[in-house]
């Protein structure tokens, strides 16, 4: 199996997240990580593709903190993250379902972070209003989730997930019930917010075209139990937009990462 | 669509009124084995006076026990699902009062307290308590686990997982508890009036009804029943509006379906 881990020369500090030969089994005896190792440097935007089932939303949850490592160790050497088992106020996640609360309608559901952080609600009135804005739901925000489209309520949850302005953001598959136009959208949306904010995001999908899209790197995740079989590193400075889209560079640069994809499972089969 | 769903049980009641009053006066059946409806009718219209204080009554007992139910029993469902050697030590003993059916513990309660009115309220809330404590207890404790997750990593506290997370999720339970509990709350009233037989001053349905019978005023017995049940369903509108106005935007039994 071929392994191309970080490259060693790149200095530490910089290192966000270190999952360090991490094993999860789970308690019916699943092996679903299996000596793991991933690096995440400030400002990555990292994707993890891997097929359905493979330990994706596993790596996720060890990770921010939801589950427990069964080996190995999870670190954030520069945040308070090590020391409690609570995660910092940085960090944001948007799980592969919205996870709505039913009985809070569009804006109180986007203005929950903050409630939970003992924020005033007139006062934040106007920011949460941005971020309603900012996912298009402005003319929804006194609908209850049970009369929002799934798209929608996925779309409540990144603004959920964005209102507390984080650092760090870890996305599963978050536009995964969308259509074309407006994942392609939001895909751009959050670029901007990367950039401007200067954030780091790691983002789960198994769509091989959003990957190239939006990361500057890949990690392809073996099947099960899940390994990094290789990371991929991409040009970071390309204007990504409508015309990048449309390009045969764009489509390149998918064919590349679909010829690895594929490479690696047919080792795995073969095996 | 919506007639119909008012027509039809209507006119089936009409039907079953009128053939009551037709069969009784074919059979001329004596008033005092069983009435027609329209004197019982007309001994509602002469006896309103005494028949509505004994409803007042009846309705008090009934409403205020299932007051202090709900206080209690979403007071105490919350203590217990904080801390799991409450309710371990709890539960057993709620369920063996639960099971001991209110008719056998009605005497005891009365000797003890002499008061009939306040007697006739504990019975009221003995039966009325435990739907709503265990539906509430079940809620706090069934909350959706992506939720917590939620919570978890917002770094909520304990009291705010209780007040924004589980009190909201055992919403729909309580309810469900709240629909039992109205029932046989009225039930338990029924009970103790029954069972405390002349009860004076604080003399509710019940009474009117035992106290008929020994007189043989069967259009008077009808009467109360009558009144008895236009209590129940009283309170069963009352409870269902309630939940109807809490939950509609939210949960699943009370959505409004949309074709
Ligand atoms: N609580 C659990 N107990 C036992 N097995 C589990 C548990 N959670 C996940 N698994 C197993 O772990 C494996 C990986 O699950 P995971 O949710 O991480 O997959 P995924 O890569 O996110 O898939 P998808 O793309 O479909 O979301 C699956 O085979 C699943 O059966
Ligand atoms: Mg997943």
């Amino acid at each position: 199996m071929i392994t191309n881990l970080n490259k060693k020369n790149k200095k530490n500090k910089n290192i966000l997240a270190e999952l360090d030969q991490v094993t999860k089994i789970f308690t019916n005896g699943e092996v679903v990580l299996k000596n793991l190792n991933l690096k995440i440097f400030k400002n990555d935007f990292i994707t993890l593709l891997g097929k359905s089932g493979c330990g994706k939303t596993t790596i996720l949850k060890i990770l921010c903190g939801l589950l427990k490592t069964t080996e190995g160790k999870v670190n954030w050497p520069t945040s308070t993250f090590k020391n409690s088992e609570k995660n910092p106020a940085n960090l944001s996640v948007v799980f592969q379902d919205p996870n709505l609360l039913p009985w809070l309608n569009v804006f109180d559901n986007i203005f929950l972070p903050l409630k939970l952080n003992k924020k005033n609600r007139k006062k934040n009135y106007q920011t949460v209003m941005n971020f309603i804005e900012l996912v298009g739901l402005t003319d929804f925000k006194d609908y209850f989730p049970s009369q929002l489209s799934g798209g929608m309520k996925m779309r409540v949850a990144i603004a959920r997930a964005l209102i507390t302005k984080p650092k760090v953001i870890l996305m599963d598959e978050p536009f995964g019930a969308l259509d074309e136009i407006t994942r392609f959208k939001l895909n751009n949306d959050l670029l901007n917010i990367y950039k401007k904010y200067k954030l780091t995001i790691i983002f789960i999908t198994h769509s091989i075209y959003e990957s190239a899209y939006l990361s500057n790197k890949i990690a392809l995740i073996s099947d099960r139990p899940a390994s990094i079989n290789e990371i991929i590193y991409l040009d970071k400075d390309e204007e990504k937009n409508e015309d990048y889209y449309l390009s045969t560079d764009y489509l390149n640069k998918c064919k590349k990462i679909s010829k690895k994809f594929n490479y690696y499972n047919e080792v795995a089969n073969e095996e | 669509m919506k007639n119909k769903v008012f027509l039809a049980p209507s006119l089936l009641f009409i039907i079953l009124i009128f053939l009551w009053e037709i069969i009784l006066i074919i059979n001329e059946t004596p008033h005092y084995i069983i009435p027609k409806p329209s004197l019982v009718f007309i001994t509602i219209i002469n006896e309103w006076n005494s028949l509505i204080s004994a409803m007042l009554i009846t309705l008090s007992v009934t409403l205020l026990a299932l007051l202090m139910a709900v206080i209690l029993g979403f007071a105490i469902a919350v203590i217990i699902s904080q801390f799991k050697i409450f309710e371990i030590s709890f539960m057993p003993l709620t369920v063996v009062l639960q099971v001991t059916p209110i008719i056998a513990i009605a005497p005891l309660i009365i000797i003890l307290i002499d008061n009939t009115f306040i007697a006739a309220l504990i019975c009221a809330w003995l039966v009325a308590f435990f739907p709503i404590l265990s539906n509430t207890l079940v809620g706090l404790k069934s909350i959706d686990h992506s939720l917590v997750d939620l919570f978890f990593l917002y770094k909520a506290n304990k009291f705010q997982k209780l007040l924004f997370l589980q009190i909201p999720s055992a919403l729909p339970f309580f309810l469900s508890g709240l629909k039992i509990s109205a029932g046989l709350s009225l039930i338990g009233a029924i009970v103790a009036e029954f069972v405390t037989g002349i009860g004076g001053s604080s003399s509710g349905l019940a009474y009117i009804i035992i106290e008929s019978s020994y007189r043989l005023e069967t259009a008077k017995m009808f009467a109360a029943l009558i009144l008895i049940a236009l209590t129940g369903i009283i309170i069963y509108v009352f409870i269902h509006l309630i939940s109807k106005i809490t939950l509609k935007n939210w949960h699943e039994s009370e959505k409004i379906k949309e074709l």
